[in-house]
Protein backbone atom coordinates (compact mmCIF):
# COMPACT_ATOMS: atom_id res chain seq x y z
CA UNK A 1 0.00 0.00 0.00
CA UNK A 2 1.21 3.63 -0.66
CA UNK A 3 3.92 2.38 -3.02
CA UNK A 4 4.22 5.70 -4.78
CA UNK A 5 4.53 7.80 -1.15
CA UNK A 6 6.81 5.35 0.07
CA UNK A 7 9.48 5.50 -2.83
CA UNK A 8 8.80 9.30 -2.80
CA UNK A 9 9.39 9.45 0.93
CA UNK A 10 12.48 6.75 0.67
CA UNK A 11 14.21 9.10 -1.83
CA UNK A 12 13.88 11.79 -0.30
CA UNK A 13 15.36 10.51 3.02
CA UNK A 14 18.26 8.98 0.69
CA UNK A 15 19.27 12.36 -0.27
CA UNK A 16 18.63 13.99 3.03
CA UNK A 17 21.10 11.20 4.26
CA UNK A 18 24.11 11.32 1.97
CA UNK A 19 23.76 15.71 2.44
CA UNK A 20 23.74 14.76 6.32
CA UNK A 21 27.11 12.17 6.03
CA UNK A 22 28.88 15.48 3.56
CA UNK A 23 28.11 17.83 5.31
CA UNK A 24 28.75 16.60 8.99
CA UNK A 25 31.87 15.23 7.70
CA UNK A 26 33.29 18.42 8.09
CA UNK A 27 32.14 19.22 11.64
CA UNK A 28 35.24 17.65 12.77
CA UNK A 29 37.31 18.57 10.60
CA UNK A 30 35.88 22.29 12.36
CA UNK A 31 36.39 21.29 16.16
CA UNK A 32 39.65 19.69 15.24
CA UNK A 33 40.84 23.23 13.90
CA UNK A 34 39.68 24.53 17.00
CA UNK A 35 42.06 22.57 18.88
CA UNK A 36 45.19 23.38 16.70
CA UNK A 37 45.08 20.50 14.50
CA UNK A 38 44.56 22.01 10.37
CA UNK A 39 43.42 19.35 8.51
CA UNK A 40 42.45 22.05 5.07
CA UNK A 41 46.18 22.15 4.11
CA UNK A 42 46.00 18.52 3.32
CA UNK A 43 42.73 18.64 2.06
CA UNK A 44 43.33 21.06 -0.50
CA UNK A 45 44.42 18.18 -2.72
CA UNK A 46 41.07 17.17 -2.86
CA UNK A 47 39.91 20.47 -3.48
CA UNK A 48 38.60 21.69 -0.26
CA UNK A 49 39.86 25.14 -0.57
CA UNK A 50 39.43 26.86 3.02
CA UNK A 51 37.38 26.43 6.28
CA UNK A 52 34.99 28.62 5.48
CA UNK A 53 34.11 26.31 2.24
CA UNK A 54 34.25 23.58 4.63
CA UNK A 55 31.60 25.18 7.37
CA UNK A 56 29.54 26.45 3.96
CA UNK A 57 29.13 22.88 3.14
CA UNK A 58 28.53 21.68 6.18
CA UNK A 59 26.10 24.41 7.12
CA UNK A 60 24.20 24.14 3.78
CA UNK A 61 24.08 20.77 3.95
CA UNK A 62 22.81 19.53 6.98
CA UNK A 63 21.00 23.05 8.01
CA UNK A 64 19.21 22.88 4.64
CA UNK A 65 19.46 19.66 2.75
CA UNK A 66 19.18 17.30 5.21
CA UNK A 67 16.22 19.13 7.11
CA UNK A 68 14.07 19.56 3.91
CA UNK A 69 14.47 16.33 2.40
CA UNK A 70 14.41 14.63 5.18
CA UNK A 71 11.00 16.40 6.23
CA UNK A 72 9.40 16.40 2.76
CA UNK A 73 9.96 12.60 2.69
CA UNK A 74 8.43 11.59 6.24
CA UNK A 75 6.18 14.15 5.82
CA UNK A 76 4.70 12.36 2.15
CA UNK A 77 4.95 8.67 4.10
CA UNK A 78 2.63 10.43 7.18
CA UNK A 79 -0.10 12.44 5.41
CA UNK A 80 -1.28 10.11 3.52
CA UNK A 81 -1.13 7.05 6.09
CA UNK A 82 -2.83 10.33 8.40
CA UNK A 83 -5.50 10.58 6.05
CA UNK A 84 -5.67 6.90 4.85
CA UNK A 85 -5.96 7.92 1.21
CA UNK A 86 -3.13 8.25 -1.26
CA UNK A 87 -1.77 11.24 -2.38
CA UNK A 88 -4.19 13.43 -4.95
CA UNK A 89 -1.51 13.98 -7.77
CA UNK A 90 1.73 11.75 -6.91
CA UNK A 91 3.10 12.96 -10.04
CA UNK A 92 3.43 16.36 -8.66
CA UNK A 93 4.87 15.16 -5.71
CA UNK A 94 7.71 13.43 -8.05
CA UNK A 95 8.57 16.28 -10.07
CA UNK A 96 8.73 18.36 -6.94
CA UNK A 97 11.44 15.96 -5.77
CA UNK A 98 13.21 15.78 -8.96
CA UNK A 99 13.16 19.77 -8.86
CA UNK A 100 14.76 19.59 -5.81
CA UNK A 101 16.94 17.58 -6.44
CA UNK A 102 18.17 19.45 -9.57
CA UNK A 103 18.32 22.34 -6.89
CA UNK A 104 20.43 20.43 -5.06
CA UNK A 105 22.42 19.93 -7.85
CA UNK A 106 23.23 23.14 -9.28
CA UNK A 107 23.29 24.82 -5.79
CA UNK A 108 26.50 21.72 -4.64
CA UNK A 109 28.38 22.51 -7.83
CA UNK A 110 29.47 26.02 -6.94
CA UNK A 111 29.79 25.25 -3.02
CA UNK A 112 32.22 22.42 -4.28
CA UNK A 113 33.98 24.30 -6.77
CA UNK A 114 34.58 26.64 -4.16
CA UNK A 115 32.03 29.34 -6.11
CA UNK A 116 30.21 29.62 -3.22
CA UNK A 117 31.93 30.15 -0.18
CA UNK A 118 28.94 32.34 1.44
CA UNK A 119 28.16 30.35 4.80
CA UNK A 120 24.35 29.12 5.35
CA UNK A 121 23.13 32.86 5.67
CA UNK A 122 24.50 33.56 2.26
CA UNK A 123 24.71 37.28 3.16
CA UNK A 124 25.36 40.08 0.83
CA UNK A 125 27.74 41.42 0.06
CA UNK A 126 29.42 37.96 0.26
CA UNK A 127 28.90 37.18 -3.08
CA UNK A 128 28.27 33.47 -4.93
CA UNK A 129 28.13 31.84 -8.52
CA UNK A 130 24.62 32.45 -9.67
CA UNK A 131 24.00 28.92 -9.76
CA UNK A 132 24.21 28.44 -5.88
CA UNK A 133 21.71 31.04 -5.58
CA UNK A 134 18.96 29.58 -8.71
CA UNK A 135 19.94 26.12 -7.27
CA UNK A 136 18.44 27.18 -3.53
CA UNK A 137 15.64 28.76 -5.74
CA UNK A 138 14.91 25.15 -7.02
CA UNK A 139 15.09 23.78 -4.01
CA UNK A 140 12.35 25.94 -1.95
CA UNK A 141 9.96 25.97 -5.13
CA UNK A 142 10.19 22.14 -4.99
CA UNK A 143 9.51 22.22 -1.46
CA UNK A 144 6.52 24.60 -2.30
CA UNK A 145 5.04 21.85 -5.00
CA UNK A 146 5.77 18.97 -2.74
CA UNK A 147 3.31 21.46 -0.49
CA UNK A 148 0.93 22.10 -2.87
CA UNK A 149 0.31 17.88 -3.65
CA UNK A 150 -0.31 17.63 0.28
CA UNK A 151 -3.00 20.79 -0.18
CA UNK A 152 -4.62 18.92 -3.07
CA UNK A 153 -4.49 15.25 -1.25
CA UNK A 154 -5.87 17.63 1.95
CA UNK A 155 -8.89 19.05 -0.15
CA UNK A 156 -10.23 15.76 -1.49
CA UNK A 157 -9.85 14.42 1.84
CA UNK A 158 -11.87 17.45 3.23
CA UNK A 159 -14.53 17.14 0.38
CA UNK A 160 -14.83 13.22 1.05
CA UNK A 161 -15.48 13.95 5.01
CA UNK A 162 -17.02 16.81 5.58
CA UNK A 163 -17.90 17.78 9.29
CA UNK A 164 -15.17 15.47 10.06
CA UNK A 165 -12.08 16.61 11.80
CA UNK A 166 -8.77 16.69 10.28
CA UNK A 167 -6.58 13.75 11.83
CA UNK A 168 -3.95 15.56 14.16
CA UNK A 169 -0.88 14.71 12.26
CA UNK A 170 -2.16 15.46 8.64
CA UNK A 171 -3.67 18.71 10.55
CA UNK A 172 0.10 19.83 11.48
CA UNK A 173 1.67 18.96 8.72
CA UNK A 174 -0.51 20.87 6.47
CA UNK A 175 -0.27 23.69 8.70
CA UNK A 176 4.11 23.68 8.71
CA UNK A 177 3.84 23.69 4.94
CA UNK A 178 1.80 26.84 4.74
CA UNK A 179 3.79 28.38 7.42
CA UNK A 180 7.07 27.18 4.94
CA UNK A 181 5.17 28.42 2.06
CA UNK A 182 4.78 32.16 3.75
CA UNK A 183 7.92 32.38 5.22
CA UNK A 184 9.71 31.23 2.13
CA UNK A 185 8.39 34.43 0.47
CA UNK A 186 10.74 36.21 1.96
CA UNK A 187 14.02 34.62 0.68
CA UNK A 188 12.50 34.19 -2.77
CA UNK A 189 11.92 38.04 -3.19
CA UNK A 190 15.79 38.21 -1.38
CA UNK A 191 17.21 35.82 -4.18
CA UNK A 192 14.90 36.93 -6.97
CA UNK A 193 14.93 40.63 -6.92
CA UNK A 194 18.31 41.65 -4.75
CA UNK A 195 20.21 38.70 -5.21
CA UNK A 196 20.01 37.36 -8.60
CA UNK A 197 20.31 40.52 -11.03
CA UNK A 198 23.70 41.60 -8.77
CA UNK A 199 25.33 38.24 -8.95
CA UNK A 200 24.75 38.25 -12.81
CA UNK A 201 26.21 42.19 -12.66
CA UNK A 202 22.89 43.35 -13.93
CA UNK A 203 23.01 46.20 -11.05
CA UNK A 204 25.75 47.04 -9.75
CA UNK A 205 24.97 46.88 -6.20
CA UNK A 206 22.76 45.50 -3.22
CA UNK A 207 21.43 46.53 -0.61
CA UNK A 208 22.65 44.42 2.50
CA UNK A 209 19.88 45.75 5.34
CA UNK A 210 16.83 44.82 3.00
CA UNK A 211 18.93 41.47 1.61
CA UNK A 212 19.33 40.59 5.22
CA UNK A 213 15.84 41.57 6.31
CA UNK A 214 14.50 39.48 3.60
CA UNK A 215 16.02 36.82 4.75
CA UNK A 216 15.10 36.91 8.40
CA UNK A 217 11.76 36.84 7.43
CA UNK A 218 12.36 33.29 6.37
CA UNK A 219 15.07 33.04 8.65
CA UNK A 220 13.80 32.44 11.74
CA UNK A 221 10.01 30.71 10.75
CA UNK A 222 12.83 27.85 9.35
CA UNK A 223 13.36 27.28 12.46
CA UNK A 224 10.45 26.39 12.73
CA UNK A 225 9.71 24.35 9.60
CA UNK A 226 12.63 22.16 11.14
CA UNK A 227 11.46 21.79 14.85
CA UNK A 228 7.48 21.22 13.72
CA UNK A 229 8.18 17.67 12.37
CA UNK A 230 10.04 16.91 15.46
CA UNK A 231 7.42 18.27 17.33
CA UNK A 232 4.45 16.66 15.12
CA UNK A 233 6.71 12.57 15.78
CA UNK A 234 6.81 13.79 19.77
CA UNK A 235 3.35 14.80 20.12
CA UNK A 236 1.61 12.07 17.69
CA UNK A 237 3.86 9.03 17.39
CA UNK A 238 6.29 9.07 20.49
CA UNK A 239 3.21 8.40 23.07
CA UNK A 240 2.14 5.47 21.25
CA UNK A 241 5.94 4.16 21.01
CA UNK A 242 6.16 5.07 24.92
CA UNK A 243 3.17 3.25 25.79
CA UNK A 244 0.80 6.32 26.23
CA UNK A 245 -1.82 8.38 24.49
CA UNK A 246 -1.78 12.10 23.38
CA UNK A 247 -2.49 13.73 26.93
CA UNK A 248 -4.49 16.64 25.04
CA UNK A 249 -5.18 16.63 21.18
CA UNK A 250 -6.68 19.88 21.63
CA UNK A 251 -3.31 21.29 23.11
CA UNK A 252 -1.40 20.27 20.47
CA UNK A 253 -3.47 21.62 17.54
CA UNK A 254 -3.47 24.63 19.39
CA UNK A 255 0.46 24.66 19.41
CA UNK A 256 0.23 24.09 15.49
CA UNK A 257 -1.87 27.49 15.35
CA UNK A 258 -0.13 29.29 17.06
CA UNK A 259 3.34 28.17 15.46
CA UNK A 260 1.85 29.52 11.99
CA UNK A 261 0.38 33.13 13.75
CA UNK A 262 3.57 33.94 15.60
CA UNK A 263 6.44 32.33 13.32
CA UNK A 264 7.41 34.54 10.82
CA UNK A 265 6.93 38.19 12.44
CA UNK A 266 10.01 37.74 15.03
CA UNK A 267 13.14 38.16 12.46
CA UNK A 268 14.21 41.08 13.34
CA UNK A 269 15.43 39.52 16.59
CA UNK A 270 18.20 38.04 14.83
CA UNK A 271 18.99 41.67 12.95
CA UNK A 272 19.12 43.45 16.93
CA UNK A 273 22.95 44.76 15.80
CA UNK A 274 21.81 45.66 12.52
CA UNK A 275 22.16 49.53 12.06
CA UNK A 276 19.76 50.11 9.51
CA UNK A 277 16.80 48.66 11.23
CA UNK A 278 14.89 51.29 13.78
CA UNK A 279 15.17 49.81 17.74
CA UNK A 280 11.27 50.37 18.17
CA UNK A 281 10.72 47.20 15.09
CA UNK A 282 13.17 45.21 17.11
CA UNK A 283 11.21 45.76 20.02
CA UNK A 284 7.95 44.72 18.47
CA UNK A 285 9.35 41.05 16.72
CA UNK A 286 11.48 40.90 20.42
CA UNK A 287 7.92 41.11 22.17
CA UNK A 288 6.09 38.14 19.75
CA UNK A 289 9.39 36.46 19.96
CA UNK A 290 8.23 36.25 23.61
CA UNK A 291 4.83 35.13 22.63
CA UNK A 292 6.19 31.88 21.11
CA UNK A 293 7.38 31.19 25.03
CA UNK A 294 4.12 29.97 25.41
CA UNK A 295 3.30 27.70 22.56
CA UNK A 296 6.50 25.86 23.46
CA UNK A 297 5.97 25.87 27.22
CA UNK A 298 2.61 23.88 26.33
CA UNK A 299 4.23 21.51 24.13
CA UNK A 300 6.66 21.35 27.19
CA UNK A 301 3.37 19.86 29.19
CA UNK A 302 1.65 18.07 26.68
CA UNK A 303 4.60 16.27 25.61
CA UNK A 304 5.86 14.85 28.70
CA UNK A 305 2.47 14.13 30.59
CA UNK A 306 1.43 12.26 27.25
CA UNK A 307 5.13 10.42 28.34
CA UNK A 308 4.29 10.08 32.09
CA UNK A 309 0.91 8.48 30.78
CA UNK A 310 3.12 6.17 28.87
CA UNK A 311 5.88 4.92 31.79
CA UNK A 312 2.64 4.47 34.58
CA UNK A 313 0.66 2.27 31.81
CA UNK A 314 4.01 0.78 31.75
CA UNK A 315 4.19 0.34 35.77
CA UNK A 316 6.15 3.47 36.64
CA UNK A 317 5.57 4.93 40.36
CA UNK A 318 6.44 7.87 42.03
CA UNK A 319 6.43 11.31 41.38
CA UNK A 320 9.09 10.39 38.73
CA UNK A 321 9.73 6.80 38.53
CA UNK A 322 7.86 6.58 35.13
CA UNK A 323 10.59 7.97 33.74
CA UNK A 324 12.81 4.54 34.00
CA UNK A 325 9.58 2.70 33.18
CA UNK A 326 10.02 4.49 29.63
CA UNK A 327 11.27 1.83 26.68
CA UNK A 328 14.62 3.23 26.78
CA UNK A 329 15.82 -0.18 25.03
CA UNK A 330 13.89 0.83 21.81
CA UNK A 331 16.70 3.32 19.96
CA UNK A 332 13.35 5.33 18.19
CA UNK A 333 12.17 6.26 21.70
CA UNK A 334 15.53 6.65 23.51
CA UNK A 335 17.13 8.95 20.64
CA UNK A 336 13.93 11.18 20.66
CA UNK A 337 13.76 11.35 24.70
CA UNK A 338 17.81 12.58 24.36
CA UNK A 339 17.10 15.25 22.05
CA UNK A 340 14.36 16.53 24.27
CA UNK A 341 16.76 16.92 27.12
CA UNK A 342 18.74 18.26 24.84
CA UNK A 343 16.20 20.79 23.86
CA UNK A 344 15.59 22.31 27.19
CA UNK A 345 19.23 23.87 27.18
CA UNK A 346 18.72 25.06 23.69
CA UNK A 347 15.24 26.40 24.40
CA UNK A 348 16.93 28.67 27.43
CA UNK A 349 19.34 29.69 24.77
CA UNK A 350 16.66 30.61 22.84
CA UNK A 351 15.24 33.25 25.20
CA UNK A 352 18.91 34.30 26.04
CA UNK A 353 19.32 35.17 22.24
CA UNK A 354 15.87 36.72 22.09
CA UNK A 355 16.74 39.40 24.87
CA UNK A 356 18.01 42.43 23.37
CA UNK A 357 21.05 43.40 26.21
CA UNK A 358 22.04 39.86 26.25
CA UNK A 359 22.05 39.20 22.64
CA UNK A 360 24.59 42.25 22.08
CA UNK A 361 26.89 39.72 24.23
CA UNK A 362 26.59 36.80 22.45
CA UNK A 363 26.12 38.29 18.97
CA UNK A 364 28.12 36.83 16.38
CA UNK A 365 29.81 34.75 19.12
CA UNK A 366 30.25 31.04 19.28
CA UNK A 367 27.54 30.74 22.28
CA UNK A 368 25.17 30.94 18.59
CA UNK A 369 26.70 27.73 17.73
CA UNK A 370 26.59 26.53 20.53
CA UNK A 371 23.15 27.29 20.95
CA UNK A 372 21.79 26.15 17.04
CA UNK A 373 23.33 22.69 17.78
CA UNK A 374 20.93 22.00 20.58
CA UNK A 375 17.90 23.13 18.02
CA UNK A 376 18.64 22.09 15.35
CA UNK A 377 21.39 19.55 15.83
CA UNK A 378 20.20 18.37 18.73
CA UNK A 379 15.69 18.56 18.77
CA UNK A 380 15.44 18.55 15.66
CA UNK A 381 18.69 16.10 14.02
CA UNK A 382 18.24 13.44 16.91
CA UNK A 383 14.79 13.20 16.46
CA UNK A 384 14.54 12.80 12.55
CA UNK A 385 17.82 10.02 13.56
CA UNK A 386 14.89 8.24 16.01
CA UNK A 387 12.23 8.60 13.53
CA UNK A 388 14.42 7.15 11.07
CA UNK A 389 14.93 4.22 13.01
CA UNK A 390 11.70 3.29 12.54
CA UNK A 391 10.87 4.97 9.27
CA UNK A 392 13.35 3.37 6.58
CA UNK A 393 12.46 -0.09 8.06
CA UNK A 394 8.77 0.53 7.08
CA UNK A 395 9.94 2.32 3.93
CA UNK A 396 12.39 -0.49 3.15
CA UNK A 397 10.68 -3.43 4.16
CA UNK A 398 13.86 -4.94 6.21
CA UNK A 399 14.22 -5.02 10.31
CA UNK A 400 16.89 -2.09 11.60
CA UNK A 401 20.08 -3.53 11.70
CA UNK A 402 21.24 -3.52 15.09
CA UNK A 403 18.83 -1.61 17.71
CA UNK A 404 22.34 -1.88 20.10
CA UNK A 405 24.64 0.26 17.87
CA UNK A 406 21.68 3.04 17.36
CA UNK A 407 21.11 2.93 21.10
CA UNK A 408 24.74 3.82 21.19
CA UNK A 409 24.14 6.03 18.10
CA UNK A 410 21.68 8.30 20.45
CA UNK A 411 23.75 8.00 23.32
CA UNK A 412 26.50 9.08 21.94
CA UNK A 413 25.10 11.80 20.29
CA UNK A 414 23.88 12.71 23.27
CA UNK A 415 27.39 13.17 25.10
CA UNK A 416 29.04 14.34 22.23
CA UNK A 417 26.88 17.49 21.65
CA UNK A 418 26.76 18.20 25.42
CA UNK A 419 30.50 18.59 25.68
CA UNK A 420 30.76 20.59 21.84
CA UNK A 421 27.42 22.89 22.95
CA UNK A 422 28.76 23.70 26.56
CA UNK A 423 32.07 24.43 25.44
CA UNK A 424 30.82 26.96 23.00
CA UNK A 425 28.60 28.53 24.77
CA UNK A 426 30.88 29.08 27.48
CA UNK A 427 34.33 30.62 24.87
CA UNK A 428 30.97 32.75 23.39
CA UNK A 429 29.33 34.07 26.93
CA UNK A 430 32.60 34.80 28.84
CA UNK A 431 35.10 35.07 26.12
CA UNK A 432 33.39 36.40 23.14
CA UNK A 433 35.00 33.98 20.87
CA UNK A 434 33.86 34.69 18.17
CA UNK A 435 31.75 32.23 15.40
CA UNK A 436 32.50 31.73 11.75
CA UNK A 437 36.44 32.14 12.38
CA UNK A 438 38.99 29.90 11.34
CA UNK A 439 40.24 29.70 15.37
CA UNK A 440 43.21 27.35 15.16
CA UNK A 441 45.10 30.44 12.99
CA UNK A 442 43.48 33.10 14.92
CA UNK A 443 46.39 35.15 15.94
CA UNK A 444 44.33 36.54 18.79
CA UNK A 445 42.94 33.48 20.51
CA UNK A 446 43.63 33.40 23.92
CA UNK A 447 45.22 30.67 25.99
CA UNK A 448 42.98 30.40 28.42
CA UNK A 449 40.28 29.72 25.63
CA UNK A 450 42.17 26.42 25.40
CA UNK A 451 40.35 24.31 28.12
CA UNK A 452 37.05 24.97 26.20
CA UNK A 453 38.47 24.44 22.76
CA UNK A 454 39.67 21.05 23.61
CA UNK A 455 35.98 20.37 25.65
CA UNK A 456 34.28 20.96 22.09
CA UNK A 457 36.81 19.37 19.61
CA UNK A 458 36.39 15.95 21.79
CA UNK A 459 32.72 16.49 21.76
CA UNK A 460 32.81 17.28 18.16
CA UNK A 461 34.54 13.91 17.53
CA UNK A 462 32.35 11.81 19.57
CA UNK A 463 29.51 13.52 17.45
CA UNK A 464 31.65 12.22 13.98
CA UNK A 465 31.58 9.24 15.43
CA UNK A 466 27.83 9.23 15.90
CA UNK A 467 27.54 10.03 12.61
CA UNK A 468 29.42 7.07 11.43
CA UNK A 469 27.06 4.60 13.48
CA UNK A 470 24.08 6.01 12.45
CA UNK A 471 25.03 5.88 8.54
CA UNK A 472 26.25 2.00 8.98
CA UNK A 473 23.00 1.13 10.70
CA UNK A 474 20.98 2.95 8.09
CA UNK A 475 23.06 0.79 5.00
CA UNK A 476 22.97 -2.18 7.25
CA UNK A 477 19.06 -1.55 7.09
CA UNK A 478 18.86 -0.70 3.25
CA UNK A 479 21.11 -3.39 2.36
CA UNK A 480 20.33 -6.12 4.04
CA UNK A 481 18.40 -8.85 2.23
CA UNK A 482 16.39 -10.48 5.00
CA UNK A 483 12.99 -8.75 5.00
CA UNK A 484 11.41 -7.77 8.26
CA UNK A 485 8.65 -10.82 8.85
CA UNK A 486 5.96 -8.53 10.31
CA UNK A 487 6.16 -4.87 8.48
CA UNK A 488 6.62 -1.70 10.46
CA UNK A 489 3.58 0.24 10.65
CA UNK A 490 3.65 4.12 11.54
CA UNK A 491 3.42 4.79 15.23
CA UNK A 492 0.04 6.90 15.58
CA UNK A 493 -0.80 7.65 19.39
CA UNK A 494 -4.82 8.04 20.57
CA UNK A 495 -6.10 10.85 22.11
CA UNK A 496 -6.76 10.32 26.22
CA UNK A 497 -9.77 12.39 25.46
CA UNK A 498 -11.97 10.88 22.84
CA UNK A 499 -14.33 13.88 22.25
CA UNK A 500 -13.47 15.64 19.17
CA UNK A 501 -11.15 18.99 19.48
CA UNK A 502 -13.39 22.19 19.24
CA UNK A 503 -14.42 23.11 15.74
CA UNK A 504 -12.40 26.55 15.98
CA UNK A 505 -9.00 24.24 15.98
CA UNK A 506 -9.76 22.81 12.50
CA UNK A 507 -10.68 26.26 10.70
CA UNK A 508 -8.15 27.69 8.98
CA UNK A 509 -10.25 31.42 8.46
CA UNK A 510 -9.43 32.87 12.05
CA UNK A 511 -5.91 31.06 12.21
CA UNK A 512 -4.64 32.82 8.59
CA UNK A 513 -6.38 35.99 9.54
CA UNK A 514 -4.11 36.20 12.59
CA UNK A 515 -1.02 35.44 10.69
CA UNK A 516 -1.53 37.69 8.14
CA UNK A 517 -2.18 40.75 10.72
CA UNK A 518 0.48 39.66 12.36
CA UNK A 519 2.90 39.91 9.37
CA UNK A 520 1.76 42.53 8.22
CA UNK A 521 1.77 44.94 11.72
CA UNK A 522 5.48 43.46 12.41
CA UNK A 523 7.11 43.74 9.06
CA UNK A 524 4.60 45.83 6.43
CA UNK A 525 6.11 49.27 7.98
CA UNK A 526 9.72 48.47 8.32
CA UNK A 527 10.02 46.85 4.58
CA UNK A 528 8.16 49.91 3.35
CA UNK A 529 11.04 52.00 5.32
CA UNK A 530 13.71 49.91 3.95
CA UNK A 531 12.29 49.79 0.48
CA UNK A 532 12.22 53.41 -0.20
CA UNK A 533 15.30 54.61 1.40
CA UNK A 534 17.20 50.76 -0.20
CA UNK A 535 20.45 51.84 -1.15
CA UNK A 536 21.50 49.62 -4.09
CA UNK A 537 25.21 50.29 -3.89
CA UNK A 538 27.48 47.65 -2.15
CA UNK A 539 29.43 45.14 -4.77
CA UNK A 540 29.77 41.56 -3.79
CA UNK A 541 32.97 40.33 -2.46
CA UNK A 542 34.77 36.57 -2.25
CA UNK A 543 37.26 36.70 0.17
CA UNK A 544 37.61 33.25 0.33
CA UNK B 1 -22.29 11.37 41.26
CA UNK B 2 -19.45 12.50 39.95
CA UNK B 3 -17.64 10.57 36.93
CA UNK B 4 -14.64 8.24 37.76
CA UNK B 5 -11.81 10.27 36.29
CA UNK B 6 -9.96 8.40 33.35
CA UNK B 7 -6.66 9.74 34.43
CA UNK B 8 -4.92 11.18 37.11
CA UNK B 9 -3.06 14.68 36.83
CA UNK B 10 0.09 14.24 35.85
CA UNK B 11 2.14 14.85 38.88
CA UNK B 12 6.01 13.80 37.77
CA UNK B 13 5.28 16.52 34.78
CA UNK B 14 4.14 19.04 37.33
CA UNK B 15 7.03 18.59 39.13
CA UNK B 16 9.22 18.64 36.21
CA UNK B 17 7.91 22.01 34.33
CA UNK B 18 8.68 23.66 38.01
CA UNK B 19 12.47 22.48 37.43
CA UNK B 20 12.48 23.55 33.48
CA UNK B 21 11.25 26.99 34.87
CA UNK B 22 13.64 27.03 37.59
CA UNK B 23 16.72 26.33 35.27
CA UNK B 24 15.28 28.86 32.79
CA UNK B 25 15.76 31.01 35.76
CA UNK B 26 18.92 30.38 36.66
CA UNK B 27 21.01 29.93 33.67
CA UNK B 28 19.12 32.94 31.87
CA UNK B 29 19.84 34.93 35.43
CA UNK B 30 23.67 33.12 35.18
CA UNK B 31 24.51 34.40 31.69
CA UNK B 32 22.97 37.92 32.90
CA UNK B 33 25.04 38.38 35.56
CA UNK B 34 28.19 37.16 33.44
CA UNK B 35 27.11 40.02 31.15
CA UNK B 36 26.85 42.23 34.04
CA UNK B 37 30.15 41.38 35.53
CA UNK B 38 32.09 42.31 32.32
CA UNK B 39 30.87 46.11 32.77
CA UNK B 40 30.25 48.71 30.12
CA UNK B 41 32.50 48.44 27.13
Amino acid sequence: MYARENKIAGWSLAVAMIALFIGGSMGPLQKLNYAGVNLYDTLNDIGLASYYQGLTLHAVLNALVWTTFFIVGFFTFALVRSLNMPLKMPWLNVAALIVMVIGLIMAAIPILLNLATVLFTFYPPLQANTFFYLGLTLVVIGSWMHGYGYYLTYWEWRKQNKGTRTPFIALAIIITMVMWQIATLGVAIEIIFLIIPWSLGWVEGTDPTLARTFFWFFGHPLVYFWLLPAYVSWYAMLPKQAGGKLFSEGLARLVFWLFLALSVPVGLHHQYLDPGVPAGWKAVHAMITFALFFPSMVTAFTVVASLEVGGRARGGTGLLGWIRALPWGDPSVTAQLLAMILFVFGGIGGLTNASYNLNLVIHNTSWVPGHFHLTVGSAVTLTFMGIAYWLVPAISGKNLWSRKVALWQGWTWFVGMILMSNGLHILGLNFSMPRRTMIGAAPYADPAWNPLLFEAMIGGLILGVSGLLFYANMLGTVLSRKKAETPVEMPVAESMDATPAPAWLDSWKPWMALTIVLILIAYGPILVDLISSAQFTSPGFTPW
Amino acid sequence: MKPKKEYKTPAGTVVLMVIFILLIIALWGSAYLTMLSRGAT
